[in-house]
């Protein structure tokens, strides 16, 4: 009930900001372009009209008057690329103080300042799934949001009405960082299990005492993080695994049976060509690197034929960035899928675009060009697949945010007046540790 | 709330009238009644020539035809200028750190005690500031009659407290627990360490004060033998701002904060007024719109002067133009929201945070040199303040039946060279000599040009580094460097020798926090210096210097 009432709330602060800054969404006429519908074929010399931020026509000799139009003769035109896993834009990655901590959202440190979110634009990444670290077991819950460059507010950058996701970790981050770093529960591999078990049982006992209390009775003592594990059982939150191991995963998958949660995406998982059928069968998603590996322990039996295996087992898989140099060229690691496993040129494409829609349950609204999806477009001079592919511009709800023709050296939205901004970017050690899973967490080595 | 200040308004006159009547039995003090004629009221910025007269801490009457009564003390105030003395919305003045005397150990550092967490809104800063009795001149010696006073540490460090900033204690008029304070301040290696883990605390926490009072509701209707809910210290504290009996005054610190602060505010529904503001640069109107109070932050960024073209200086490159173009864009931005918010009609206060407001009038200038009004910038500090604590009907303006909180200055308090000579606090009066700068005229036997090598003696250590004087028609022109930087000197233009003595000063900023710096410079001979240098808050150190190079 309660949190009903603070998901209208949210609901109606958007529809107030969307009043007040109506520039989110716009009208804009793509013409002749090769489009790659990814869910329809490609279609030559065709022309997108986007009205109010949505797909509204798909066709040739399309018209329409006062209206923005762009020449894509020559070019690619597919759908904006989506990052299923990212810790671009957002002040705080993990709460790493406990190893469940499912009350924390990053949706509360959102940063439009970041200028890694314009470069994101620039590789044709319209959305990311802004994730909570792999510090945690039950790290928090994350935020699907859409690359909105220029527009201040916070708020606007969530994508309104994607499903709620959470963020899990299995094996060495959360041992090291608590069971090593912090002489707490969990140590080992049976400890994560245990967390989770742990977790899902009190949540179910919470709901109980709840309902027990109804409107009249003695409350609860009330519980964020309860209540968040509560909805996880109620199928309001898909869970987003950071995995390597497969003994691991079917581990998970068989907590999740027992407490009849059903989904779930796992990230990494660099062993799931082990376990494809399986995680077919449960109707896990898998969202993968294309090639990289080695940069611990539980992360050395890889393969870069992952996404192509569990492709052919079925499994709706994706290829992430979980770096803010990645995510800016995602169509490369698509392509490396054609190298390495022969995946044909729609197969690919889907990797980073539909398929991460459907692993954040965002496939309703974008992931293809289709009537009435939202307008979210990348247009690439060269084959996207290609090396010489490069996005030309990229356009999210009908908006232009990325062009190449304007794009100023200093792109920044925000100036902080007390720092004196040298005229050149140096790279300081704090920024590479910085980066990725392991954000937060005093440690010097592994990411991810 | 309304409720609330009317509580807060009775229990101060009570006070008052109580305190002074004992006070008077104390001291030999004959009368506190007290008289000024012929001051210059200065409201809506046209001074006017008027008589006032207070009695046992309030204003009795203001008008040109009042006579003095029988009995009052006629204060030397002859053709100054009355203005209502300042108010400050949120200081943590007089506040110690409390010192851990055991090591508490956390053995789940994800499961901290509130108080390692800094979670202490049950801590009032009235016991807090009873215990340390802190001295108010301070404060008072920069304009201030009254200030609300938080603890300062943690993420709710506690409920705040209005105090009237007095010398005698027994004068000292607190209201207890009048509001919260919160910021988004980290536990160090504990939850909640970062900021989602605090909003997310802090949700849990309100949360529970509400099913907290929800419970306690049901146990009174509730049969004999049901048990009595109880909880921790921080949530019953918290009953009150759930119930809107006191507001939330959150300092946001950081520019992204300041919407987090709000979403809290919208998502769980409690009183919040922002203060401490000091770049919302981009958000204005976004933070506008929610209609929270405000109150802008005492302290500016160190001024930045616009570069002039030099001839003679190294070519620019595009890039760093480019650049600096737009850091002197952000900070004039920075610099006119104050004005800004005032040519919207959005009223705002001033609060002081962890300053004692001895930059305020210059700060204040600078302000109005961005577009501020006089008379916007003394309604910040008076009126508007008063009305964002709720004590607007006490204090703020100099009106018949409020407090007597006068502040009385030599020349309109803007002049560049007006003093305030006496601050009126309730009952009691403060009076200020001016301080009369010796205008001596130089050494002339002293030939101070060159470098010296100097040596401050700090707590922290010995800092060392170098002067550099150079004459420049009749006054100076001094380079100060650290050794740790001697590349990026502070420059101080046209200063001027007097008798063997130089004074200048410059503020130092480092990471956000800045610490005015003021030397103060005795020549022995043309070889040897000592003196002091004054830190800020933080006292005077003894430096000295000798020369190492004369110019040729």
């Amino acid at each position: 009930m309660q949190q009903r009432s603070r998901l209208y709330l949210i609901a109606s602060i958007i529809a107030l900001t969307l009043q007040v800054f109506g520039q989110s969404t716009g009208d804009i006429l793509i013409k002749n372009g090769t489009v790659i519908t990814i869910e329809d074929g490609i279609k030559e010399q065709t022309d997108i009209l986007i009205r109010n931020g949505k797909i509204s026509q798909i066709g040739e000799g399309l018209s329409a008057s006062n209206i923005t139009e762009i020449d894509a003769e020559g070019m690619y035109v597919m759908p904006g690329i989506v990052d299923a896993h990212s810790h671009i834009g957002i002040d705080a990655v993990n709460e790493a103080t406990n190893p469940v901590t499912a009350e924390v959202w990053v949706g509360d440190a959102i940063n439009p300042f970041d200028v890694g979110l314009y470069r994101a634009l620039a590789g044709g990444v319209t959305i990311s799934h802004a994730m909570h670290g792999s510090a945690n077991a039950i790290g928090g819950q994350c935020e699907t949001i859409k690359h909105r460059w220029g527009d201040l507010d916070p708020e606007n950058w969530r994508m309104k009405d994607a499903p709620r996701t959470i963020k899990f970790a299995l094996g060495e981050n959360p041992m090291r960082v608590h069971g090593e770093g912090k002489n707490v529960a969990p140590r080992t591999r049976m400890g994560i299990e245990q967390e989770f078990r742990r977790s899902f049982a009190a949540a179910k006992e919470y709901k109980a005492k709840k309902a027990k209390a109804g409107t009249t009775g003695q409350m609860p003592e009330y519980s964020l993080r309860l209540e968040t594990l509560a909805d996880i059982l109620d199928g309001k939150i898909i869970i987003h695994c950071h995995s390597y191991r497969a003994d691991e995963i079917l581990m998970l998958m068989n907590v999740l049976e027992d407490y009849g949660v059903d989904k779930i995406c796992f990230q990494h998982v660099n062993e799931g060509f082990k376990v494809a059928p399986e995680l077919a069968e449960f109707g896990a998603y898998a969202s993968v690197f294309s090639d990289w590996w080695a940069y611990k322990f539980e992360v050395y039996y890889s393969t870069a034929y992952n996404a192509t295996i569990l492709t052919r087992n079925n499994v709706i898989t994706s290829i992430n960035s979980d770096s803010r140099e990645l995510i800016r060229h995602l169509y490369h690691e698509a392509a490396k899928t054609q190298r390495y496993g022969d995946l044909t040129d729609n197969e690919a494409l889907k990797l980073i675009t539909i398929n991460p829609a459907i692993q954040l349950g965002i496939d309703d609204r974008v992931g293809s060009i289709k009537v009435g999806k939202d307008g979210d477009i990348v247009i690439f001079k060269g084959h996207p697949l290609s090396i010489y592919g490069t996005p030309q511009y990229t356009i999210v709800d009908g908006v232009v945010r990325f062009d190449i023709n304007e794009d100023p050296d200093d792109i920044r939205v925000d100036v902080d007046p007390t720092v004196e901004i040298p005229a050149f970017y140096e790279q300081s050690v704090y920024d590479h540790e910085a980066e990725g899973c392991m954000q937060g967490v005093s440690t010097h080595s592994h990411q991810h | 709330m309304k409720q609330i200040i009317l509580t807060v308004v009775c229990f101060l006159f009570l006070q008052i009238i109580l305190k002074g009547q004992v006070d008077y039995d104390k001291y030999p003090q004959v009368s506190s009644s007290y008289f000024l004629q012929d001051v210059y009221l200065v409201e809506d910025g046209t001074p006017k020539m008027t008589n006032i007269h207070l009695n046992d801490g309030f204003i009795v009457q203001v008008g040109k035809s009042l006579k003095r009564p029988k009995g009052a003390i006629q204060l030397e105030a002859d053709s100054m200028y009355v203005y209502p003395a300042f108010i400050d919305v949120l200081s943590h003045y007089g506040i110690k750190k409390s010192e851990n005397k055991e090591k508490v150990e956390i053995k789940f550092p994800g499961m901290p005690p509130d108080k390692e967490a800094g979670i202490t809104p049950d801590l009032s800063a009235q016991d807090l500031i009873a215990s340390s009795t802190p001295d108010f001149s301070k404060l008072r010696d920069n304009g201030y009659a009254i200030s609300q006073i938080a603890n300062k540490y943690g993420m709710l460090p506690g409920s705040t407290t209005i105090a009237l900033l007095v010398d005698d204690k027994s004068k000292r008029v607190f209201t207890d627990k009048t509001n919260q304070f919160g910021q988004f301040e980290a536990a160090s290696g504990i939850y909640p360490a970062t900021i989602i883990g605090i909003m997310a605390k802090f949700r849990d926490l309100y949360r529970n004060a509400e099913v907290l009072k929800k419970n306690k509701d049901t146990y009174s209707r509730s049969s004999a033998n049901a048990q009595m809910p109880s909880s921790s210290d921080a949530i019953e504290a918290l009953v009150p701002l759930t119930l809107k009996q006191q507001t939330m005054y959150f300092y946001p610190e950081k520019k992204l904060n300041t919407l987090r602060a709000i979403r809290l505010k919208k998502e769980l529904g409690f009183n919040m007024n922002l203060v401490g503001i000091e770049d919302i640069a981009g958000l204005e109107d976004l933070i506008l719109k929610e209609n929270i109070p405000l109150a802008l932050s005492i302290a500016l960024p160190k001024e930045i002067k616009e570069e002039k073209q030099d001839s003679t200086a190294q070519e620019v490159s595009e890039e760093v133009k480019a650049l600096t173009e737009r850091r002197m864009k952000a900070y004039k931005q920075r610099m006119s929201l104050a004005s800004y918010l005032e040519s919207k009609s959005v009223p705002f206060a001033f609060s002081l945070g962890s300053d004692t407001g001895n930059d305020l009038k210059k700060n204040l200038k600078r302000l109005i040199d961005s577009g501020l009004t006089e008379q916007g910038a003394i309604d910040a500090l008076t009126i508007n303040a008063a009305t964002m604590l709720g004590i607007a009907d006490v204090a703020g303006s100099v009106t018949k039946g409020k407090f007597s909180n006068l502040m009385i200055t030599d020349a309109p308090y803007f002049d560049e060279k007006s003093n305030i000579r006496m601050m009126v606090v309730g009952s009691e009066t403060y009076e200020y000599e001016v301080k009369t700068k010796e205008d001596k005229p130089a050494d002339e036997s002293l030939a101070i040009e060159g470098v010296w090598d100097f040596s401050l003696d700090t707590p922290g250590g010995k800092e060392t580094g170098t002067i550099k004087i150079e004459k420049v028609g009749d006054s100076y022109t001094i380079y100060t460097a650290s050794s740790d930087d001697p590349s990026d000197p502070e420059i101080n233009e046209d200063v001027s020798l007097s008798g063997n003595t130089l004074e200048y000063g410059f503020d130092m900023t480092d990471d956000g926090f800045t610490m005015p710096l003021s030397f103060s410079l005795q020549f022995t001979d043309s070889e040897t210096m000592g003196g002091s240098v004054s830190l800020g808050e933080y006292g005077a150190f003894p430096i000295s210097a000798n020369k190492v190079s004369s110019p040729e």
